[in-house]
């Protein structure tokens, strides 16, 4: 639907909306001081009951106290970091003004997705200083040295990429169901299950591992987390290359995604 | 028609017209529902784990989740306009209600019912059937979460009307408000006393969910005293900062948008 233009000028499209979604979140003081409340709130009652286990129950799983508060701290920092993307691809929807959005030059959802990255961006920048130094008011230390903080960077930066690709796909799903809040719903909690958000996967039963390993999940949330239980570089790698790999895998879903969207949008689907 | 015969009939009509796509209804219940059914399993996973904390165990928490969903689904099935009080505050939108010759602030409380509240309320009663021991034990809780569902609602009435004194904006409440359901979600053990005291007093989220539970568990004349004092005294306060907010309140003239 959109016309051609070139990849410098696509190029300089989507480095603008990225520059507007980081501008825009820093403008935007409350949201991020309500968003670090947020995460600090999560963070301080869940260590609070983690202090309060027998040592021996996380011993059971080769946990510590201080290791299972920086791997919350970390994949908190990566789900508060999107927040609810979705809801802006299904409002633009519902209330017709994709439409005026299609017909740019540069893709819809690749403005969109730019766009959100800045904010994402922004958020992970603000909340990250404030939240490690609060993991480490909690916990009294720190897991993994500097050197592997810019591998963590990477990781956290990958982790939401591959959390916004699902929230974009969740958006698109407006164009066939009418809302995508109930798909939100499920998709955010399977997210919280099989990705690990409060606890790491080493401490769940053996089958529900290898069922959360099939799905993109873990790429979001442990991938980055894990960093916190095991800061080895082999390891760290590992999960570089699984997000990587589901990364593209997002990527392919997000275009067939799109493309389909346009053709149900341009065939008249959504007006009815 | 008495006095608040209104308050049912304008319940009734927002039900309606959200009704008048059922299955579109049906299907945000029944996905909140599964939500919660998940977040259930989280704790699952938990306790799985830790086994209990400090004598709190699966069903105890379960039972905490369980009021808390209750509580969250009459607000969001009723009372859903206490979220757009600050929206209201900030865009004028205050005038249509203040135009009326029915109390501003329950005009806005009314003024929004979201079908996703009937699965928070069916889903909390499962989960509080799971972990209660009796039908008595049962129905007891569901008079609990009705009188927790007044201290949230009050709560997120009287966090929007920070709007009229400060530049806090709806997203602002809202995420002040995510973090109040954090303290109600969770067995308040262990916590500096100084947060121990907020949660009664400032922040009454100990009211909605664990003080409920307590109770079930060794019951107490005096708590269940508690309780029901924070279910009405919690609302009065939120009506106060409403009526004095009122006073600083000023906008654009929109009284033409009543309707």
């Amino acid at each position: 639907m959109s016309a051609r233009i070139t990849s410098a000028g696509a190029f300089a499209a989507l480095a603008h909306a990225f520059r507007l979604g980081w501008s825009e979140t820093w403008a935007q003081r409350s949201a991020l001081l309500g968003t670090f409340v947020n995460y600090a709130v999560i963070l301080s009652l869940w260590a609070n009951l983690y202090r309060q286990l027998h040592p021996q129950s996380l011993a059971r799983a080769s946990l510590g106290y201080a290791q299972v508060v920086w791997y919350l701290a970390l994949t908190e920092l990566v789900a508060l970091a999107i927040g609810y993307a979705f809801r802006q691809i299904q409002d633009e929807i519902l209330d017709g003004s994709v439409t005026a959005l299609l017909v740019r030059p540069v893709g819809y959802v690749a403005l969109t997705a730019a766009q959100e990255i800045g904010r994402t961006a922004a958020k992970i920048a603000a909340l990250a200083v404030p939240g490690a130094a609060l993991a480490y008011w909690l916990t009294g230390t720190a897991p993994f040295g500097a050197a592997v903080v810019p591998a963590v960077a990477v990781s956290v930066m990958a982790g939401a990429a591959n959390l916004l690709a699902m929230q974009v796909l969740v958006g698109l799903s407006t164009a066939w169901f009418g809302t995508a809040r109930p798909v939100f719903f499920i998709a955010q909690k399977l997210m919280f299950v099989l990705g690990g958000l409060i606890l790491p996967l080493d401490a769940y039963p053996a089958v529900l591992v290898k069922i959360a390993w099939l799905t993109p999940f873990p790429a979001m949330l442990y991938a980055p987390a894990s960093v916190a239980l095991d800061p080895t570089w082999p390891h760290v790698a590992a999960m570089l290359a699984v997000q990587a790999f589901w990364l593209g895998l997002a990527w392919l879903a997000v275009v067939a995604a799109s493309t389909a969207f346009e053709r149900r949008y341009v065939e008249g689907g959504l007006a009815a | 028609m008495n006095r608040f015969a209104w308050i049912p009939a304008l319940g009734l009509a927002n039900l309606r017209s959200e009704l008048l796509r059922p299955w579109n209804a049906a299907l945000l219940g029944a996905f909140m529902a599964i939500n919660n059914f998940v977040w259930f399993g989280v704790w699952a996973l938990f306790f799985g784990l830790a086994g209990d904390v400090r004598g709190w165990t699966l069903r105890d928490v379960t039972e905490i989740y369980g009021i808390l969903a209750v509580g969250y689904g009459i607000y969001s099935a009723f009372f859903g306009g206490a979220r757009n009080v600050a929206l209201f505050i900030q865009n004028g939108g205050l005038d249509v209600y203040l135009g009326r010759p029915r109390s501003p602030l329950l005009g806005v409380l009314f003024s929004r019912c979201d079908p996703t509240g009937f699965g928070d309320i069916a889903s909390g009663a499962v989960l509080i059937a799971w972990a209660a021991g009796s039908p008595a034990e049962w129905l007891l809780a569901l008079v609990f979460a009705t009188l927790g569902a007044s201290v949230l609602v009050s709560v997120y009435v009287a966090i929007n009307c920070l709007a009229f004194w400060t530049s806090a904006r709806p997203r602002l409440c809202d995420q002040l408000f995510e973090s109040f359901l954090q303290f109600a979600m969770v067995p308040q053990i262990g916590l500096p006393v100084f947060v121990t005291v907020l949660l009664y007093t400032v922040l009454p989220a100990a009211f909605i969910a664990f003080v409920p539970v307590e109770i079930l568990r060794a019951f107490s004349l005096g708590k269940a005293a508690a309780v029901v004092a924070a279910a009405t005294v919690f609302p009065a306060i939120a009506a106060g900062l409403f009526r004095l907010g009122l006073r600083r309140y000023a906008s654009g003239n929109r009284a033409l948008d009543v309707r």
